[in-house]
């Protein structure tokens, strides 16, 4: 089975980015995308029901449009469904304070997006590592 | 509109207690009364006592003398008894017996003899039982063992018809004296012969007057005395004379026994027969001049004005006596007469006493009473001062101070009118300050100008009181008006009292005035120069608050300013930095991917192009991204929300080691750390980045050889502040490098902000680590600095507080702490100086 990625990101190129790290490192994925935070939490909601359609990892931005990354993070902590859901921050800030933040807020890591694109390789297969396998069929 | 009357801080009244002042006088006078009152009396009854005790002794006197004369007469009148009981003449042994038993000599003082006398008759009498001629006497005398008798002085034939002519019989005791005597007619002088004759015709016993002796011998020498004859009578009916009993009387002998004389005599006494002897004395009779029969002696004859004196006239038989009594001093020494000047004395001490304790009480009291009402009005007089006090202290600027001062001026010396001036332009005066007037009231006047009188106060300066101000040659005297006065308000009584200030200048003039002359003493004087003292403190204080509150709010501006401006310009840099980083990112991950997916694509030249770009585009990011973190520090809230935590620098620097273990892998470096490190109470990410700047910078400067960075850290000495346990422990933290060095001059200039001392090429870096480093060490309270010299590596310190306060209030300190330890490092190279605290910080090979 494979498993589904919610990848909560406004920045188009940051998206393709993710989505090409993913193809090179042969990781296949189910990509939920949200554009912005709004779109995040309603696509959270509607899939809390339905095990069948639930993402079993999110990547968040930080910095998006409408409701910030942090309310997102809040909306999926308050359900019930994604209790074990990880979470892992992708963000451009490496400011420690954003660090913080986020994990007290419940995320489960907290990545500062690379400037090149081979650490972005290495990123994805971290997360392939440790969140997806298990979970793959 | 007339100045309103203000209350005059009244002096004591001690009018109702002056009424006091002759109390003591008339306590005085009372006790001087009743002690004359008492002298007097004292004086008086000692005069009735000693009147009566005088009397007394003049009447137990009287009383022995009557006794004894009594005595005296009764023997006398036995004697005439032993004759009249008997017909027979009495022979001279019976008569010597019974004069012997009389024991005349012992219990008879004063009397010489006792004797019979008898009438010599011409013619015998047959019937008679006893001689009466003389013949028959002279035989009887023989028979009685009379030698020779005879009876004498014979008389003169004329007169023995006509007198009586006796015969002495008998004279006992026996002497010489005596029987000279016996024989003798005692009738044949005259004296003797009226008693005699006296005797014979009353039949009661006579006493002569004074007489001498009738005939005085060698050793009889003349006495004077006197005679008493008792007359015998027969006692058949004829009661025929028979004779008389007589006795001669010594007075000397007789008296003297029974008074005291000399000096234990209190009274003397003087006995005289004078008033009624006149005419029947002898021949040879006593002068009048000493004229008493007897007298005491004194030898101390009392005071004439003292003497009390009495005369008692005294029947002596058919004399009278004449006593005086006279007191002698003797008496009065006996007397309580000498008590009274003593008791006046004393009375009059006492009195004296009582004045002077009246006087000193009344003393006390007005001096009590005068010292509570100073008291009382010193008290008050503090009170108003301390109220002044406060309200001047609590008046902040100038003009406060000014209208306070003035005010309670005018309260402390019941002034009409209180003045504060101060100099103006030119020769006028301002008004600075008012009270009892309003400004209206001068807007009548001219410009108050400079007068001579305000001159003296302001420019000499000098304490200026007089009672009557229009009087004085300086009242109105401007020397721009010659002639106004008007530039004065109305006022008589003036007082001037310049206000100096502690630095030099005169401020102004404190004037007081009143409408009534002499209102102004020494002590409101005293009061307005303590006031001025307090005026110019306060006045001073004022200028000085008011300067640095004026500098405050100045300063609190430009602060308030650079703030904004810090703010705008910190979130312009944090927001553009942030914003810049995400395209360029973007941009590097592409150029990446580019190389990476499409370098078939692309020729050489082109694959050249696109490695400039992303090596540009890597750096930028650097530059963004550490630009970014120095901006983050500048941002209050990391302080705001206190993120400082405790700790432990040994295993932070176990963090970096990680962080920087591929770079440590690279170079093939050696990091280590020299001794234990401490805790510290700080931000935890923010220490972590200066180690990596520090670490990171030791690793990036070096010329060759393997570099070797060691970190140790090294308490420094205590201050008073921090042993006191105001702040914690101080460290001084330092990482050594044994790199390329830095020259001297470059020491300070490397922790600004975009310094870099060589070139992109030889050693990358975008120079903000250090700037971050000295950021983040300042905002712990610390200070960073580097010790180096070119080629010899270098050794960055800096200072962190155990307790991480980092405040304005323990800056000031800090600066201390820091030469503390830059002294402290350049002693090291001492010899006695302990080295093991920081065994690392030699320049490495």
């Amino acid at each position: 089975m494979i498993p589904r990625v919610l990848l909560v990101e406004d920045n188009i190129s940051d998206i393709e980015l993710v989505q090409t790290a993913f193809a090179e490192s042969d990781i296949s994925i189910e990509l939920i995308l949200a554009r912005d935070g709004d779109v995040a939490i309603s696509e959270i909601e509607r899939r809390a029901g339905d095990a069948a359609t639930r993402p079993i990892l999110t990547l968040l931005d930080l910095n998006l449009p409408r409701a910030s990354g942090l309310v997102v993070l809040g909306r999926i902590r308050s359900i019930a469904a994604y209790n074990t859901m990880p979470v892992v921050i992708l963000s451009t800030s490496n400011y420690p304070v954003d660090r913080d933040r986020a994990l007290a807020a419940g995320a489960n890591d907290y990545l500062v997006k690379p400037t090149r694109f081979e650490d972005l390789l290495t990123i994805v297969k971290g997360l392939d590592q440790r969140w997806l396998k298990a979970n793959r069929g | 509109m007339s100045p309103a009357p203000r209350k005059v801080l009244p002096g004591p009244d001690l009018t109702p207690l002056t009424a006091r002042r002759w109390y003591p006088l008339l306590v005085f006078s009372i006790a001087m009364a009743l002690t004359i009152v008492a002298t007097v009396v004292l004086f008086r009854a000692v005069r009735v006592g000693d009147e009566e005790r005088f009397a007394v002794a003049v009447s137990s006197m009287e009383d022995r003398l009557q006794q004894r004369m009594d005595t005296y007469l009764a023997m006398l009148r036995g004697a005439a008894g032993l004759f009249d009981g008997s017909n027979q003449a009495v022979d001279r042994q019976e008569f010597a017996a019974y004069v012997a038993h009389l024991g005349l000599d012992k219990n008879y003082p004063g009397i010489g003899g006792m004797g019979w006398i008898v009438p010599v008759a011409g013619d015998a009498d047959a019937s008679l039982s006893y001689p009466n001629t003389e013949a028959a006497l002279l035989a009887w005398l023989s028979t009685q063992g009379y030698l020779a008798p005879r009876l004498w002085p014979v008389n003169e034939p004329e007169q023995a018809a006509s007198h009586l002519r006796t015969a002495v019989l008998l004279l006992e005791p026996e002497n010489e004296r005596n029987r000279l005597r016996i024989g003798v007619d005692m009738a044949s002088e005259s004296v003797r012969r009226a008693a005699l004759q006296r005797a014979a015709d009353t039949g009661m016993p006579v006493a002569t007057g004074t007489v001498l002796p009738f005939f005085a011998t060698a050793n009889d020498p003349p006495t004077r005395s006197f005679l008493v004859f008792f007359p015998v009578f027969s006692h058949d009916q004829a009661r025929s004379l028979r004779g008389w009993v007589y006795a001669p009387f010594r007075y000397q002998e007789l008296l003297e026994g029974l008074f005291p004389s000399g000096d234990q005599a209190l009274i003397t006494v003087a006995i005289s027969t004078q008033p009624t002897d006149t005419g029947t004395v002898f021949a040879n009779r006593p002068t009048t001049a000493d004229a008493h029969i007897f007298r005491t002696d004194s030898l101390s004859p009392a005071e004439p004005s003292l003497t009390l004196a009495t005369s008692h006239s005294m029947p002596m038989l058919t004399q009278t006596w004449h006593i005086e009594f006279h007191t002698t001093a003797e008496f009065f020494h006996q007397s309580m007469r000498h008590l009274i000047p003593v008791f006046a004395v004393v009375g009059t001490v006492l009195s004296l006493c009582l004045y002077l304790l009246a006087r000193s009480q009344t003393h006390a009291v007005v001096e009590n009473a005068r010292l509570f009402l100073n008291s009382t009005a010193a008290r008050r007089e503090a009170e108003l001062n301390l109220d002044i006090n406060r309200r001047v202290a609590s008046a902040l600027d100038a003009k406060g101070v000014a209208s306070a001062v003035t005010d309670a001026g005018c309260e402390l010396t019941g002034a009409a009118m209180g003045i504060f001036f101060t100099p103006g332009k030119g020769d006028t005066l301002t008004l600075y300050a008012l009270s009892g007037l309003t400004h209206s009231h001068f807007a009548k006047l001219s410009t108050p100008r400079m007068t001579a009188l305000f001159a003296a106060s302001l420019t000499s300066p000098q304490i200026i009181r007089i009672a009557d101000v229009p009087t004085d040659p300086t009242y109105g005297h401007s020397p721009t008006e010659p002639e106004a006065n008007g530039g004065h308000p109305p006022m008589r009584s003036y007082l001037a009292v310049p206000v100096v200030s502690r630095s030099g200048p005169v401020l102004g003039a404190l004037v007081f005035s009143h409408l009534e002359t002499g209102r102004f003493d020494a002590n409101h004087e005293r009061l307005i120069v303590g006031l001025a003292t307090q005026a110019a403190i306060a006045l001073d204080n004022a200028t000085l608050f008011e300067a640095e509150a004026e500098a405050k709010q100045l300063a609190a501006q430009r602060a308030e300013a650079l703030a904004k401006v810090n703010a705008e310009l910190q979130q312009f840099v944090y927001v553009s930095s942030h914003d810049l980083q995400e395209p360029l990112r973007t941009i590097t991950q592409y150029l990446d991917l580019l190389r990476r997916r499409h370098s078939a694509q692309l020729d050489e030249q082109a694959s050249r192009y696109v490695g400039y770009a992303a090596e540009s585009a890597t750096r930028l990011y650097a530059l963004l991204n550490d630009l970014l973190a120095y901006s983050r520090l500048n941002r209050t809230e990391a302080l705001e929300q206190d993120q400082r935590e405790l700790v432990d620098l040994n295993t932070l620097i176990e963090d970096v080691r990680q962080d920087l273990r591929v770079r440590l892998l690279e170079t093939g470096a050696d990091l280590t750390v020299s001794g234990p490190l401490p805790t510290v109470r700080c931000v935890r990410s923010q220490i972590r980045s200066v180690f990596q700047n520090l670490i990171g910078n030791g690793l990036k400067f070096r010329d060759g050889k393997p570099a070797r960075v060691v970190v140790s850290a090294m308490p420094l000495p205590s201050t008073a502040s921090s042993a006191s346990g105001k702040l914690g422990r101080v460290w001084a933290i330092a990482v050594a490098d044994n790199g390329i060095g830095i020259s001297p001059e470059h020491h300070r200039i490397i922790f600004e902000v975009f310094e870099r001392l060589h070139d992109r090429e030889a050693f990358p870096g975008t120079g903000i680590g250090l700037a971050i480093c000295r950021k983040v060490v300042e905002q712990h309270g610390g200070e960073i600095w580097v010790e180096s010299t070119v080629g010899h590596g270098a050794t960055f310190r800096f200072t962190l507080r155990e307790d991480g306060l980092g405040d304005e209030d323990s800056r000031a300190d800090e600066f201390s702490l820091v030469d503390e330890a830059r002294q402290a490092d350049a002693n090291r190279h001492a010899p006695n100086h302990v080295q093991s605290a920081l065994p690392t910080d030699a320049p490495l090979p």
